[in-house]
């Protein structure tokens, strides 16, 4: 029994939607309580999934309960009805896990033609990311069994971008222009896009490229296991890891080659190859460090949480490439603390492995960096210790899946990531010119943002304010008029539309009443909403702004 | 239930098909994200899972402060087996750390199969904090979707609103909603001569009104009838049986019946004439249309009569829950249009697809892969935050549905088509 305000992961069953959501002709049936459908929402509003997600729960309430029913068998029926998957995946959630039901004989019970797999991890020991990679794992033991001879030109598989993934779609798209730029074709893409017969191709690729160590990298193991295919499970992410993983593929590849007797053998491309241009350096980072103002890098402290994956790879990364201090790095994927441990270690002697964020809260409290890369939770966190933060892992807002390129792996990735420390720190140059001569007034304007961001109440107008506002309104009510009166002299075609007559009278004065009503309004559209009052009472020529008056205009809907 | 001593006259009310409960939406426990916000004094404790915490942070978009007024006591695997769940230790740090009045101890679908005794534990908590009430409230997905849950919070609130005179006739009005419509409600039942006494839930404990055997109860909302049936009960309060104030037709009929509890005849045609006058820009955009509601809020009887009123076409009106009784002013002036308890999800969407409406009102996950297929679609979730009540709140109401309608129309002008999805290939 714990409290928890604020989880990093959700359930087992989470995985498995997402596992279902990112393939073709897979579908997910879930048994369970009608609430917990409610992740199905993550698709289509957080990824703007264009399909209904393929996740169907099979509703358990107190009605059927009571009469000792099961609608597993009739939901199997209807998603086979209404879709025809090639393949059906019976999940469950926590509370439905306590009844242990046999979901085999239920399925058989369907009766359908369709292919079903049963993969009900225990939702109180598996979270979401070791439910989905778990999953990846099973399929590929289940579908890419049967041996294939390899492709005839050198092709790999990805495995690991899947739906809700971590910039996983932009991702993608920097592995595959690398491996055009190799010469390499893609087999598979698993599971984003895959279907159950692109599992099955998955023995003809020559190696396997799987840079997510908690999403996949067990998946892509196996397949060594079973076919010999070389796994590459490093991550591409910054410069020197970019340059590192494309040499550790071509050798794979070359020596999938040799050792199945394939006459094959490809060299590293030139670094410009890898450019967008063909004729620039690839990233832009190595010169961006040593250029002057970034050279002050080297004293700033960095703070870095996130799955196993961005975690490493982004601590490696500050501490190595752009010369920072690591003040404390952990990952919420606890269970590849070890594993974590032993490759942060280099940089950094405080270690946090937890899916508690109030533990990471005090760390980062504690040490007080100049930055943070973490996740959506330690944005509210370093908000609160006024700390600079950026995005690096899941989970994640809205916000982090971006229409435009935003990869954070290969060389287009490392742009991006330097891209985005550079943009979240304080600039260098700036702040030397802060420190020496003060903020010249940008700190106020700052100060001010920062708290209507945090949702701190905006306190109304003075009134000084408003006076020069009613000076403003006067000045622009004089210019909208000159502006009408030269449109009129010089015949243009476009009248500019007549002011309304306002009865500019002395300063309008609100009673409590109304002054209580304004304060109901939320914070981020009262301004306008005064704004719009203050105008209908100087137009209509009342000076004295009640409760009343204030509910008229609402009604008016002068949108 | 005491129903006001005017008799209602013998109108035929739309059919009510049932479904198979095949419907998608949010548990109870979402109930929380509105009401800790209201209650400003309180604490929502989830007795849950981890699955529970991943629905709170999720399902609303919750923002999460430093120390919100919500969480979740979080059901372990070791806690499966344990002989009692003890969460004492829990509900001391609340107590030292947000010091509220008032604690609302929710259940959820783990502990009700666990067979968790919820109320004996709401009652040894009481014993040992005594300056703060626990109070057990049902909000289990196995019953109770999402805005039901209100009516088990609102039921848990009679103890604390002191007990009225007879002879203290006022009005309490029943049923979460924000203050910028409280405050107008208020003013216009005053307006008209009727008193008011406060609202339930209120702000914080200590302005919860009194409520005796004159107190008008006025319900809001199609999901307070439980609620409002145990404090009519208990306390022998009359209800006020009548429209929901949701709509200038709805807003109107109410205020109306609410004055003849006081023995006046009003009459607001005039009123409500000039809120449709003002409202004409949006209502022009609804007249006329084809409208589809999924359901999944229960806010859709009233939501549906005032679109009818704007002279849209109902094609279907889902809803999880109908109360024949409670619910009886509506039905009638939803008479002849096709309702739906209950709805099955899938089936809909087959409908849909083959109607082709020109506004679906629906959930979170429906919605985007509608429009994808060329339909437009308003969020049922957004009515749920949208001060929509009363005379000033009909602007906002139908701003709602001639928002997403127009902005469809205006897309035809941008020549862009073919970067939409359901012109694209995958």
């Amino acid at each position: 029994m714990r409290m928890s305000f604020w989880e990093y992961q959700g359930t087992a069953h989470t995985g498995v939607a997402r596992v279902a959501s990112s393939m073709n002709g897979v579908h997910a049936v879930a048994y369970s309580p009608v609430g917990d459908c409610y992740i199905n929402s993550m698709f289509t509003m957080m990824e703007r999934e264009k399909r209904f997600p393929p996740v169907h729960t099979s509703v358990l309430d107190l009605k059927t309960m009571g009469m000792g029913i099961n609608r597993l068998p009739e939901s199997l029926r209807e998603v086979s009805h209404d879709h025809n998957p090639d393949l059906i995946v019976v999940t469950q959630t926590c509370s439905s896990s306590l009844l242990q039901e046999d979901y085999g004989s239920l399925a058989r019970q369907a009766n359908i033609p369709n292919e079903v797999l049963i993969y009900a991890p225990n939702p109180f020991r598996v979270e979401e990311d070791e439910s989905a990679n778990g999953l990846l794992t099973v399929m590929v033991e289940q579908f890419a069994a049967m041996k294939l001879p390899p492709t005839s030109k050198p092709s790999v598989n990805i495995i690991g971008p899947i739906s809700l993934g971590f910039h996983h779609k932009h991702d993608l798209l920097s592995l595959q222009r690398m491996l055009e730029t190799m010469g390499i074709a893609v087999n598979v893409v698993f599971p984003l896009g895959a279907t159950v017969a692109d599992i099955k191709k998955l023995p003809q690729a020559w190696a396997t490229i799987a840079p997510y160590r908690e999403m996949g990298a067990d998946a892509a193991i196996v397949l060594e296991k079973m076919h010999n295919i070389p796994a590459v499970t490093s991550a591409p992410i910054g410069v020197v890891a970019t340059r590192k993983w494309v040499r550790e593929v071509l050798e794979s590849l070359n020596k999938f080659a040799s050792g199945n007797g394939l006459t094959f053998d490809l060299k590293e491309p030139a670094i410009a190859a890898f450019s967008m241009d063909q004729k620039s350096a690839p990233s832009g980072l190595p010169w961006f460090t040593i250029t002057a103002d970034v050279q002050g890098y080297s004293s700033k402290k960095a703070f870095v949480f996130g799955d196993f994956t961005h975690a490493v790879a982004i601590t490696r990364m500050l501490a190595t490439e752009l010369d920072m201090q690591i003040v404390g790095a952990g990952t919420y994927n606890r269970k590849l603390a070890n594993e974590f441990r032993e490759l942060v270690k280099p940089y950094t002697d405080n270690i946090i492995c937890s899916s508690e964020f109030a533990e990471v809260r005090k760390a980062i409290g504690e040490t007080l960096p100049d930055i943070v890369m973490g996740t959506q939770m330690e944005r509210h966190t370093s908000a609160e210790f006024d700390i600079p933060c950026a995005t690096i892992s899941n989970p994640t807002h809205i916000e982090d899946f971006s229409l435009s390129y935003q990869p954070f792996l290969g060389y287009d990735g490392s742009n991006f990531i330097t891209d985005r420390v550079y943009h979240t720190c304080t600039l260098g140059l700036e702040k030397h010119m802060i420190e020496m001569f003060g903020d010249a007034g940008l700190g106020v304007e700052e100060a001010r943002l920062k708290a209507n961001e945090r949702g701190k109440i905006q306190v109304a107008p003075e009134p000084e304010a408003r006076e020069q506002e009613l000076e403003a309104y006067k000045i622009a009510e004089e210019l909208r008029a000159k502006a009408t009166q030269l449109a009129v002299e010089s015949g243009a075609a476009v009248a500019v539309k007549a002011p309304p007559v306002a009865a500019i009278t002395a300063e309008l004065v609100w009673t409590d009443e109304a002054q209580k009503a304004l304060k109901q309004i939320p914070f981020f559209v009262r301004p306008k909403v005064q704004k719009r009052v203050e105008e209908y009472a100087r137009s209509h020529g009342y000076s004295l702004i009640t409760l009343d008056l204030v509910y008229e205009v609402r009604e008016k809907a002068q949108q | 239930m005491t129903i006001a001593p005017d008799t209602l006259p013998e109108i035929p009310e739309a059919e009510v098909l049932r479904e198979d409960n095949g419907y998608h939406a949010f548990c109870g426990l979402t109930c929380t994200g509105w009401l800790y916000q209201k209650m400003k004094d309180s604490f929502f404790l989830i007795l849950g899972t981890h699955t529970c915490a991943h629905l709170m942070q999720n399902a609303l978009g919750v923002m999460i402060f430093a120390k919100p007024r919500f969480g979740v006591a979080m059901v372990e695997e070791g806690d499966l087996s344990a002989p009692q769940i003890d969460i004492t230790d829990i509900v001391k740090n609340i107590v030292e750390e947000h010091n509220p009045s008032i604690i609302f101890l929710l259940n959820s679908c783990t502990p009700e199969i666990m067979k968790v005794d919820f109320e004996s534990m709401a009652r040894r908590l009481n014993q040992q904090f005594n300056n703060v009430p626990v109070l057990p409230v049902r909000a289990d997905g196995l019953e109770y979707t999402m805005t039901q849950s209100e009516d088990c919070v609102i039921e848990s609130l009679l103890q604390f609103c002191p007990v009225a005179p007879a002879g203290d006739k006022r009005i309490v009005f029943m049923g979460a909603v924000n203050d910028v419509n409280t405050t107008d409600l208020k003013r216009e039942a005053e307006k008209l001569g009727l008193p008011v006494a406060g609202f339930v839930p209120a702000n914080t404990i200590g302005e919860l009104p009194a409520i005796g055997p004159d107190t008008i109860l006025a319900p809001l909302h199609p999901y307070v009838a439980k609620s409002i049936t145990q404090f009519s009960r208990l306390r022998g309060a009359k209800v006020l049986q009548s429209q929901f104030p949701i709509g200038p037709d709805g807003t109107r009929v109410f205020f109306e019946d609410l004055a003849r509890h006081f023995g006046k005849e009003i009459n607001l045609a005039e009123r409500e004439a000039e809120i449709w006058r003002n409202l004409e820009s949006k209502v022009s955009a609804i007249r006329g249309k084809r409208i589809f509601i999924t359901g999944d809020n229960m806010l859709e009887l009233p939501i549906a009569r005032f679109l009818r009123k704007c002279g849209a076409e109902l094609i279907e009106v889902g809803t999880p829950y109908v109360n024949r009784k409670f619910h009886k002013r509506e039905l009638q002036a939803l008479n002849g249009l096709r309702v739906v308890e209950m709805p099955n999800m899938h089936r809909q969407i087959r409908d849909i697809r083959e109607l082709k409406p020109d506004l679906v009102v629906t959930n979170f996950w429906e919605a985007n892969p509608f429009e994808a297929e060329g339909i437009a679609t308003k969020w049922s979730t957004e009515i749920i935050f949208t001060p929509i009540y009363g005379f000033t709140g009909a602007s906002d109401l139908a701003n709602l549905f001639a928002r997403a309608l127009n902005r469809h129309r205006k897309l035809d002008v941008l020549d862009w088509k073919e970067f939409l999805p359901n012109n694209q290939e995958n």
